[in-house]
């Protein structure tokens, strides 16, 4: 999967679960979802669930850290890891 | 599984970041003590029990004591404890069967630390534990929702409080003074008004006191009372009488609430037919930790119940709803209230089954409630 549409699939999940005003509508993809308050605890597992279901990925307790899932950017550079580390195994 | 371990990195925003979760050990006693006082005993007196000595006891001397689930912390890059949840191990019985559970709670974290995602992790560890059966009896609306987005489910009958008012004006006068104390003038003028509503046939809140039919033990009988009474539910705690007797020992510990009563009602060969724990003083609202009953005796008991508690000065009694007596409560002119949500996560259906019918005897002694950091006072 590229990472375009990688990032297509998390800034739709991410639109349709925890942006409720128009101003966070075209969020910046470094934005931090912390910092924005867009995300809490719950949206944090939300998020979590919803990368191990949509790209059939596991996420490990230890990588549940906002270097992996504080923006965009790095919610789609640690799917892409996990998928290419994922391939990589499986070639 | 838990993490592998703590995990470095250089990120400078924040450095619990890259912090990770430990199984806790005694030495984290201390912090985990002063993450306690800061999270849940602010603006509350002190008193009493040591906390550490307590925290020490019921997490590391637990008569279920079990080295695949311990209690968790979250550590800082800097090693300091910033998170914690309570794991407490718990076998249970299914139709006879041994199931491994865990019960979690007290899940805090220190706010001084902008970190949300160390509660969701503590809280998915614990969950991604062993055991076949993971509940908690006092999640709070973000515990509640974590433990949902989590595959759990919130049990509604289980997570309601009843509440049956014995002393309706000394009542009032109690939940006026939460907002002025200088309701508490009129508290002579209540305690006439009461006594006179008691002698009242058209008392909407009646308590016959002739139905104190019960008698007070001591540790040692309720125990030998209780473990046939509790062998009825399908699911059930495995106790024996050093284990149920380390429970009653320690929920006999919350100072907040009043002093320990326990009772037995027995029937006319003298047998008991029903035993319940409460904590109860003058003026206050006593409250229930567990009534068992024999099915036919549960009038009795409860009645028992509300009769002790209004010879014993209490304004109201309260307790977690437990689904067998839900109707006999409202009969008696409780009033149910949601207290904190009980919340279950299992991958056997035939668990989920058990306490979805209300079937299950997993609250007060059974669950979460026992527990001395609900009601006690702590130096």
């Amino acid at each position: 999967m590229s990472n375009t549409e990688i990032e297509s699939r998390i800034r739709r999940f991410i639109d349709e679960n925890f942006i409720f005003s128009e101003d966070d509508a075209n969020l910046d993809g470094a934005a931090s979802l912390l910092d924005a308050g867009l995300v809490d605890s719950t949206g944090i597992l939300e998020l979590v669930t919803f990368l191990e279901s949509d790209f059939a990925i596991q996420v490990a307790d230890a990588e549940i850290i906002p270097d992996n899932l504080d923006s965009i950017d790095a919610i789609v550079a640690y799917v892409a890891g996990k998928q290419g580390a994922a391939s990589s195994v499986a070639a | 599984m838990l993490d592998a371990g703590v995990i470095r990195s250089n990120d400078q925003r924040d450095p619990v970041a890259a912090g990770g979760i430990r199984p806790c050990g005694v030495d984290d006693i201390p912090a985990v003590a002063r993450l306690f006082q800061t999270t849940f005993q602010q603006g509350r007196k002190a008193g009493g029990q040591s906390l550490e000595l307590h925290l020490r006891r019921e997490l590391f001397e637990h008569p279920w004591q079990d080295p695949r689930l311990p209690s968790l912390v979250f550590e800082g890059a800097d090693g300091a404890v910033a998170g914690f949840i309570a794991v407490r191990p718990h076998r249970l019985l299914l139709d006879g069967e041994p199931v491994l559970a865990a019960v979690g709670g007290t899940l805090m974290v220190d706010k001084s630390v902008s970190n949300p995602l160390m509660g969701a992790r503590l809280l998915r560890s614990y969950l991604n534990g062993p055991q076949d059966l993971s509940f908690s009896e006092t999640a709070n609306e973000i515990s509640r929702s974590m433990w949902d987005r989590l595959g759990g489910r919130t049990e509604p009958a289980y997570s309601m409080e009843w509440l049956r008012i014995l002393r309706p004006a000394a009542m009032a006068v109690d939940v006026l003074a939460t907002k002025s104390r200088a309701a508490t003038a009129v508290a002579p003028l209540a305690r006439l008004f009461d006594r006179g509503a008691a002698r009242l046939r058209a008392n909407p809140l009646p308590v016959d006191p002739s139905r104190d039919r019960g008698e007070e033990v001591g540790e040692s009988d309720f125990v030998d009372a209780v473990l046939p009474l509790s062998a009825t539910y399908p699911l059930r705690p495995d106790w024996n009488r050093e284990s149920l007797s380390w429970f009653v020992g320690q929920a006999s510990e919350k100072e907040r609430f009043g002093p320990p009563v326990r009772r037995i009602v027995r029937d006319r060969k003298g047998r008991p037919v029903g035993a319940y724990l409460y904590c109860v003083q003058p003026g206050a609202i006593a409250f229930v930790l567990d009534i068992f009953a024999a099915p036919k005796a549960a009038e009795e008991v409860v009645d028992d119940l509300i009769a002790d508690a209004w010879r014993r000065g209490a304004i109201a009694v309260r307790g977690r709803v437990q689904p067998e007596l839900a109707d006999l409560l409202l009969r008696r002119k409780a009033v149910f209230v949601h207290a904190s949500s009980m919340v279950v996560h299992t991958r056997r259906a035939e668990l989920l089954a058990a306490i979805h019918s209300g079937d299950a005897l997993i609250t007060g002694l059974a669950g979460e409630t026992w527990s001395a950091l609900i009601g006690g006072l702590f130096s």
